[in-house]
């Protein structure tokens, strides 16, 4: 844990929004084992791993946004567009790894439109990216992309064995959400960059006068995020073959802003870390799991989610509780 | 021309234009105005009243989510769930009305209530359980809209088959009131007591408040929970509203029914204008917002693109209003900085001579060097001084404060009434009142008991003009007239006081003269488009009134009564130096303070308007080229207009910026806009006993005896 | 598209000059031919018209029906107009009621409910505009109907399960993924198909579930299914593109081969290459190419009928082929771009 980006109200022994999470989460683990017959199994564990996995990677992105006080709604439609993008280019014949890189390319430099229209244009981050994801959708649609899907015709067995198992049955996307959490936290905590990410966050102002390049450090943070979700868009891609633009439509993204929120990475900038993230995704994962498990619908389930996401939200209100006159906007 | 040019600049207008306050949305208003009339040409009978009746029928339920949206941003938040709830209340009320068969009141209250009942949710979590907004509507949204996909796939079969003739429920749907759709007219109804509400009923604007700050709310006794609470009801049954609208005109519950209609509400507060802040906006903002929005999908499909290209055309154009929007509300002031100073053309011909040697009567000479200084480092900017009959002198400062110094020796000082701004001319009344025009403010009285009334503080508003110029921005010197008509001037309608050497620079017709007529309380503006009007003075006789043009470097005669009444002559032209206050000698002649002397440079300088342009555009403003106002001089003319003599302070040691000179019994006394002092002369030729009250309201002989000052000194 | 704009001019310039021919034979006073009587009043019917289409979007299937349409009437000399209100129902609403004041004169329209456009179906045929519903049909009975017989469809499906799965052949246990749920289409061959499948003791269906087209959603909800039964037996899905989703997750639970999926096709390519790829088990191609075609009969048929609007309610129901392998080819329409 970063001791650093505590917040004054965390100290006097009170535990860590994360901490409270984690608690949570083992909470319902151990009780939905005991009651759920067949929850501990190996499978169904690395099932449910799998399942977050993506929305844990796609988080990992959000959070770098999110601790520099900004937001990303365009993340989703960047994965989707790039990924589908890539994979076009693949079918078209050509070599996957160039075909990976420029995907890769297009969602960073979305990414840094992003924030160039933040930092330089002070678009509100809300805004722009809600109107960014607009503008890319359409415009991937009208020129690559007619009918909103792709199939990924042929691929190689690198690509699809990240959407594949391991040895022991422990899916790849869970290694690949792992190796980005560890990387993004190196970089977080023990960069100058990652510093100033969450001085960036903090007060940016401050941070402005104190003489850090503020705006190239905002597209920093969004082209971090859209690359961090370009290859959550891969991993999607390798285990379903398949890139749909319509999942930029859906409300993946609230479920990435709540993974992240909840585990403590403030919308108010420079508070949370990678553990954070761990500990939302891990909550979100075993609920969802469950939920399965007892043959719940979708729609029951998000309504069981949700109820379960106010409870935190007020919980963690009542436990750590904010001076909401000096509340910004957005949080 | 180029004086024509000069005189009717249309940067003038752009720069009161801007100064608006409704100018802040004037980029969204015109976007929505270009939007429609572009499609007006692109499309045949786009502006036909059948298509307009069409558009008007498909926007007011998004507009509605859009207010509902704007609502809680307005509050200080963000409600999220406007969209999920405003499914579920079309939900419900095509659920009462289509498959219960209820009556269409039971299904509007149904609707309602719904909407009120998830808005008391999200108030009560985020007032009152303090939780954030953004999470908790964005959960809120997640589980209604779950909540509505349970019910709409529950009772798929139901609404499907449901065909129901009602007649009040079509005449919601698609009915029309004079032409007008019934969903339209509940949209403006709507509108106009949202806005109504939000300015000028309490708990609305209690809203307002704690929008903007909530500790100043709470500070100023505003209940902020209760606040915070309605807003997020109200935003949920505006949205319920739209809902139910939408039910009676879709008659469909499908699956995309309210889908991304959040996003939608929150682009259109956004391009309307609305900071997301809080407490920064108006309903009728959202209103144009979402009409942006929603005339160009509407357009962009009848069109007949592909929606590919309409979706990437909206994002595009919405990107590039807003950023547009957002500099422009951002640089406005700057903007307004740029253009705001339209100088004018003003030719002068060189001025008279005031060298010593020079033998005009302006010829500089020593006679104010010796002045004894009164009140010297007690006083602050004395603009003008007065003398009461008991003799003791009355002054302003710069604190807006009348302040006295007794008699004989002045040495006591006493704040002597306290009226707030700037005050700067002074005279008094028949009743020994003391009337000040102050800055600011207008023109207001003291009377001898010290209180402090209000004479004026407004005049007719000049029509055709943007700018609202009914209030005195900088009333400057003033007079009363035998009537007791109280003649003032207002020196400027565009500059505050500080930035009086702006208007210098302009030098255009900014100030007027106005008349306040105590008998029946009016207050009208008798001559306007003057070129800062400043020192006003009644004649001797009564029949007329001096005043001078501080940048033409004139004195006027004004009639005001006799024969002549109503004309305007120019008494004296070309002064040497910028003219002030005027007020009356004892031999029947008038005394005139110069404030500043003219220069051949600055002459020039008022000769080139665009040169000031550049200069006031391009360079700091300590680095400005101003009248040169660190010299001294008191001039004395007479009823035809002759300059009779002249007394300078040359190196200004004493006395710079002279603004007024008052005459009492054989001294002149010396007031000054920037002094720390106020001067006295004597005055071996002037009659003794002469004061200026007497000579407008004694009965013509000198007064005998000269009271002593006791009494005044008890109050001390 | 010159060498198309080339030709209709050309055709025009024939039609005029053959009408200026028959004006001058007439003048003669000799008979006319009766095959070019025919042909003329065809055109005269025909010729300058204008058909409005309004589809729910221009996915894969409306565009090859857009193509086909386009084609056929500019051929014919018919204005035809295109809105596009990209999947959203508000949007589709607009654009039929402002083409309803244009007065085209036939609007066709793909409906997303069958309540949404209901009125305003209605409201067309008052101001005397003829109207084609395709595939998609509403609560409103119009002048024409072209698509597919949806309940069949379901039925057909149904028995393909129960063949397979059915009488201890398999677990019997079937996953049906809806369309929209309240979406005529989606909603009349799931209740056949349901029906049907209830009729049969050994028949259980585990899971119903809209997916709203949304091939993510068909995968999400499939993955799910399989968590609980792994031993389902077949998948009914009623629109190709989204059950690529739900393959890809019954691929991804290794249980390709063992789960059968049946999905209702508009013949679109990427339907029948999952079917050659072994993702999906049969597809039921109702041939949109085909349809489109049946789509332009209806409605010179309608331009011709002298009767006004409202007064016929022709159906065209499109035959259905079933798709297993790499020699059905034929029943899926090739891309169009």
């Amino acid at each position: 844990m970063r001791d650093a980006a505590m917040p004054g109200a965390w100290r006097h022994y009170r535990p860590s929004q994360a901490m409270i999470v984690v608690i949570l989460t083992a909470i319902i683990f151990v009780t939905l084992s005991a009651a759920l017959p067949g929850f501990l199994s190996v499978g169904n564990l690395f099932t449910l791993a799998r399942g977050i996995s993506i929305l844990g990677i796609l988080g990992l992105g959000m959070a770098v946004v999110v601790i520099g006080r900004g937001i990303d709604l365009s993340q989703i439609a960047i994965l989707a567009v790039s990924a589908a993008i890539a994979v076009s280019l693949i079918n078209a014949g050509l070599p996957e790894g160039p075909s990976l890189l420029i995907g890769l390319l297009i969602a960073v430099l979305a990414g840094i439109l992003n924030g160039f229209l933040v930092s330089v244009i002070e678009i509100p981050p809300l805004f722009t990216t809600l109107a960014s994801s607009l503008l890319l959708l359409g415009l991937t649609r009208a020129l690559v992309v007619p009918h909103y899907q792709v199939f990924l015709e042929h691929s190689s067995d690198t690509l699809q064995a990240l959407g594949g198992t391991v040895a022991g049955g422990l899916p790849v996307p869970v290694i690949v959400f792992a190796v980005c959490a560890l990387l993004l936290h190196l970089f977080l905590s023990k960069t100058v960059l990652g510093h100033f990410i969450y001085a960036h966050g903090d007060n940016a102002e401050a941070a402005r006068l104190a003489g850090i390049a503020t705006r190239p450090l905002t597209m920093l943070e969004y082209g971090l995020s859209a690359a961090i979700g370009y290859v959550a868009g891969v991993v999607m891609v390798a285990s379903t073959s398949l890139m749909h633009l319509q999942i930029a439509e859906s409300t993946m993204i609230f479920d990435v802003i709540l993974v992240v929120v909840l585990g403590g990475v403030s919308l108010v900038g420079g508070r949370g870390n990678v553990m954070s993230v761990i500990a939302g995704t891990l909550l979100i994962g075993v609920l969802l799991n469950a939920m399965t498990i007892m043959n719940l619908n979708i729609q029951v389930q998000n309504v069981i989610k949700g109820g379960v996401l106010l409870f935190a939200i007020v919980f963690d209100s009542y436990l750590h509780p904010r001076d909401d006159e000096t509340a910004k906007q957005g949080d | 021309m180029r004086r024509l040019w000069y005189r009717i600049s249309p940067q003038l207008l752009i720069g009161e234009l801007l100064e608006k306050r409704w100018m802040e949305p004037a980029v969204p208003f015109l976007l929505m105005c270009a939007i429609f009339l572009a499609f007006v040409v692109a499309i045949p009978d786009y502006g036909s009243i059948q298509q307009l009746q069409q558009l008007m029928r498909s926007f007011p339920e998004q507009a509605l989510v859009a207010m509902a949206m704007a609502l809680s941003i307005l509050s200080g938040g963000i409600d999220l769930s406007v969209g999920a709830v405003f499914a579920m209340a079309n939900f419900i009320a095509l659920y009462l009305a289509m498959v219960l068969e209820l009556p269409v009141s039971v299904a509007f209250a149904g609707a309602l209530a719904w909407g009120a009942l998830i808005g008391a949710a999200n108030g009560g979590l985020i007032a009152y359980a303090k939780t954030r907004p953004f999470l908790t509507t964005m959960v809120v949204l997640i589980v209604v809209r779950a909540f509505y996909e349970l019910v709409t796939v529950a009772y798929a079969t139901d609404l499907a088959s449901a065909y129901v003739d009602n007649a009040a429920w079509d005449f919601v749907g698609i009915g029309d009131l004079l032409g007008v759709p019934v969903n339209m007219v509940c949209l403006l109804a709507v509108a106009f007591a949202a806005h109504f509400f939000l300015t000028r009923v309490k708990p609305g604007v209690h809203i307002m408040a704690v929008g903007s700050s909530r500790k100043a709310a709470r500070h100023a006794g505003i209940n902020v929970r209760l606040s915070l609470f309605l807003a997020y009801v109200l935003s949920g049954m505006l949205a319920s509203f739209a809902g139910f609208l939408y039910a009676a005109r879709q008659n469909s519950a499908g699956t995309d029914t309210g889908v991304g209609w959040e996003v939608n509400a929150l682009a259109a507060a956004v391009v309307g204008g609305i900071s997301l802040a809080g407490g920064r906006g108006s309903t009728s903002r959202a209103l144009i917002g979402a009409a942006i929005i929603f005339l160009l999908i509407n357009g962009l499909v009848q069109l007949g693109t592909h929606g590919s290209l309409t979706t990437a055309s909206i994002g595009f154009l919405l990107l590039l209003a807003v950023g547009f929007n957002v500099k422009f509300v951002k640089h406005k002031s700057k903007i307004l900085q740029k253009i705001y100073v339209s100088p004018t053309l003003v030719d002068f011909t060189p001025p008279p001579s005031i060298a010593r040697d020079s033998g005009t009567v302006f010829a500089e000479n020593d006679r104010l060097l010796d002045v004894e200084p009164i009140a010297l480092g007690k006083i602050e900017g004395p603009e003008d001084v007065i003398l009461d009959r008991n003799d003791n002198l009355y002054t302003v400062n710069r604190n807006g404060s009348i302040i006295r110094f007794l008699a004989p020796d002045y040495e006591i000082r006493e704040e002597f009434a306290r009226i707030g701004g700037r005050p700067l001319g002074l005279a008094m009344d028949k009743d020994e009142n003391i009337l000040a025009c102050v800055a600011g403010m207008g023109v207001y009285g003291v009377r001898p008991d010290r209180s402090v009334f209000k004479v004026t503080d407004e005049t007719t508003r000049s029509r055709f003009r943007l700018k609202d110029d009914s209030r005195l921005l900088l009333a400057d010197d003033l007079d009363v007239a035998p009537d007791g008509r109280i003649f003032f001037s207002d020196a400027s309608t565009r500059y505050d006081l500080a930035d009086w050497a702006l208007d210098g620079f302009e030098g255009r017709g900014n100030g007027r003269l106005v008349c306040h007529d105590p008998r029946s309380g009016k207050t009208s503006t008798v001559l306007k488009n003057l070129a800062f009007p400043n020192g006003v003075c009644v004649a001797h006789d009564g029949q007329s009134v001096y005043w001078v043009s501080t940048w033409l470097c004139r004195i006027y005669r004004y009639w005001i009564d006799g024969p002549r009444k109503g004309a305007l002559e120019v008494l004296v032209d070309n002064l040497p130096g910028f003219p002030d206050n005027i007020n009356r000698a004892s031999d029947g002649t008038y005394w005139l303070a110069l404030v500043g002397l003219r220069s051949p440079v600055y002459d020039l300088a008022m000769a080139d308007p665009s040169f000031r342009v550049r200069m006031v555009k391009q360079i700091p403003p300590d680095e400005w080229l101003c009248p040169g106002i660190n010299y001294g001089c008191v001039l004395k003319f007479n009823d035809k207009g002759e300059i009779l003599e002249s007394l300078w302070d040359p190196g200004a040691t004493n006395h710079p910026t002279i603004t007024s000179m008052r005459e009492h019994k054989g001294y002149l006394y010396i007031g000054g806009l920037e002094n720390n002092r106020i001067g006295r002369l004597p005055l071996p030729d002037a009659d003794p006993g002469w004061t200026s009250w007497d000579s407008y309201y004694g009965d013509g002989t000198t007064p005998a005896a000269v009271t002593a000052p006791a009494p005044a000194r008890k109050a001390g | 598209m010159r060498k198309l704009l080339t030709g209709a001019m050309g055709r025009t310039l024939a039609a005029a000059l053959t009408a200026g021919a028959v004006a001058l034979s007439a003048g003669s006073g000799q008979a006319a031919d009766p095959r070019s009587e025919l042909m003329d009043k065809f055109q005269a019917a025909t010729e300058g018209k204008t058909i409005a289409w309004v589809p729910i979007w221009l996915g894969v299937l409306e565009s090859e029906w857009t193509r086909v349409m386009k084609s056929n009437f500019e051929d014919h000399g018919i204005n035809f107009v295109v809105r596009d209100p990209n999947f959203k129902s508000d949007i589709q609403l607009q654009a039929v009621s402002t083409l309803i004041n244009e007065k085209p004169d036939i609007l066709i329209v793909q409906n997303p409910t069958t309540t949404l456009l209901a009125r305003e179906l209605k409201r067309a045929m008052r101001e005397g505009i003829k109207v084609i519903q395709v595939n998609m049909a509403s609560n409103t009975l119009t002048d024409a109907y072209v698509g597919a017989d949806v309940p069949r469809m379901g039925r057909m499906l149904a028995q393909e399960a129960i063949d397979t799965c059915g009488g201890g052949k398999g677990s019997g246990k079937v996953a049906i993924l809806q369309g929209e749920a309240t979406a005529a289409y989606s909603l009349d061959m799931t209740v056949a198909a349901t029906e049907l499948l209830e009729s049969d003791a050994s028949m259980s269906v585990v899971s119903s579930q809209p997916v709203n087209w949304d091939a993510n959603k068909a995968s999400e909800i499939t993955t799910n299914v399989l968590q609980q039964n792994p031993d389902l037996c077949a998948i009914l899905s009623v629109w190709g593109p989204q059950t690529a989703g739900a393959a890809q997750a019954v691929k991804n639970a290794g249980l390709q081969g063992k789960v059968n999926i049946f999905v209702a096709s508009d013949g679109q390519p990427a339907d029948c290459e999952m079917v050659e790829k072994g993702l999906y088990t049969k597809n039921l191609s109702y041939t949109a190419d085909r349809q489109a075609n049946q789509i332009v009969a209806a409605a010179l048929a309608l331009l011709q009928d002298d009767r006004p609007a409202g007064s016929a309610q022709y159906a065209f129901y499109t035959t259905n082929y079933w798709v297993s392998g790499p020699e059905d080819r034929e029943y899926c329409f090739a891309a169009s771009n």
